[in-house]
């Protein structure tokens, strides 16, 4: 199913992080999932708070990361994929 | 009589039990480098792996006494299945190492390469043809990270498995005393199981500090220079091949990312790789 572009996405807890020099791990110890972000992913995963929309995050991103929408959706898609959404 | 065949494989000692002298010479073959003694015992000795029943639909592998889910076994998925068993076992003992799908190899010069990547990217190749330089080896296949040092890397030894596409490259590891062949299942094409040792005598090392990671990758032209990989290219493909999932395992994977370097090995011949990666050792800074 298509993801709800009024849905603001939030981070799933649980995490542990490490930080790369263009990028970061993340790790869920419950489960053992380890995923690599590169570090439009890591900007993009920063604002999924719960507070904005993909359309707002979108805008921010392009904003604050200088990240095309086209970065922005790539990230936001991968971070689905990884289920860290 | 069975027959009892002890392998050490990471600092481990396993046990495979051949129960029918029909398969004897077959079981032989299986892992030979790692063979450390064989005895004879009767058919209720304790053994981690046991073959017993000579032919179908009789033949079963049994692990820790319990039959295979898969059975009856054909004489090649046997031999198969024992070989990946063989790997796991030390797994079982030592859950806490990290376990990583990859080979290694000693330059000349004393730098202990990684080689990383996914079954038919070239691990076995790369290893076999530094083998025939002379280069020390700790494993093809599996390495395990036993901790508390990042770095301390620790090879299984096994025998080497070449596909077919791979046979031309070493045309001397047919006649290698102990080489064994048989077809994958589902599959025409065939695999090649030889004792590295039987080559190339004393170059095994069961242990050597990490100096750097290489991820080969076949290139259909000619050869292209290595390139550097960035610390999360690494870490994407280090995770892919890391067999644990613990908390030592992350730990680990984030170290190795961030401190050892790392690079792309685009090869088209496996010989030519060779010196390819002696330069490449050869720059190598120390560790931090």
């Amino acid at each position: 199913m298509p993801p709800d572009p009024a849905t603001p996405p939030l981070v799933r807890t649980g995490f542990l992080f490490e930080p790369l020099d263009d990028g970061c791990l993340l790790y869920e110890p419950t489960s053992g999932k380890m995923v690599t972000l590169n570090h439009a992913a890591e900007a993009v995963l920063s604002l999924c708070t719960g507070e904005f929309t993909p359309l707002q995050i979108e805008a921010l991103a392009a904003q604050e990361f200088a990240l095309s929408p086209a970065e922005t959706a790539l990230a936001l898609q991968q971070l689905r994929d990884a289920e860290v959404i | 009589m069975s027959l009892l065949l002890i392998y050490r494989k990471l600092g481990h000692e396993c046990r495979l039990r051949i129960d029918s002298p029909t398969l004897e010479p077959l079981a032989r073959c299986l892992q030979s480098s790692s063979l450390i003694r064989e005895e004879t015992c009767s058919s209720s000795t304790p053994a981690d792996l046991a073959w017993v029943g000579s032919s179908a639909p009789d033949r079963h592998l049994l692990l820790h006494g319990q039959p295979w889910p898969v059975a009856p076994l054909t004489a090649s998925q046997l031999y198969l299945q024992t070989d990946h068993l063989l790997d796991h076992l030390p797994r079982q003992v030592s859950p806490q190492s990290v376990f990583l799908h990859a080979g290694a190899v000693v330059a000349p010069t004393g730098q202990a390469l990684l080689i990383c990547g996914s079954s038919g990217a070239g691990k076995t190749s790369l290893v076999t043809a530094c083998l025939a330089q002379g280069w020390a080896w700790l494993s093809d296949e599996l390495l395990a990270f036993p901790g508390p040092l990042w770095h301390s890397m620790h090879g299984a030894k096994r025998n080497f498995n070449l596909k077919a596409r791979s046979f031309s490259h070493f045309p001397q590891t047919a006649s290698a005393p102990g080489t064994f062949e048989l077809p994958l299942p589902d599959s025409r094409q065939r695999i090649r199981f030889f004792n590295p040792d039987a080559l190339h005598p004393g170059l095994h090392r069961p242990t050597a500090p990490l100096r750097a990671l290489i991820f080969p990758q076949f290139s259909p032209t000619a050869p292209l220079p290595p390139s550097p990989l960035s610390q999360a290219e690494t870490a994407s493909r280090l995770a892919s091949e890391l067999l644990s999932r613990h908390p030592h395992a992350f730990a680990w994977l984030a170290s190795a990312s961030r401190l050892a370097p790392s690079f792309l090995l685009p090869y088209h011949h496996p010989r030519d790789a060779v010196p390819v990666l002696a330069d490449l050792a050869q720059q190598l800074a120390p560790l931090p």
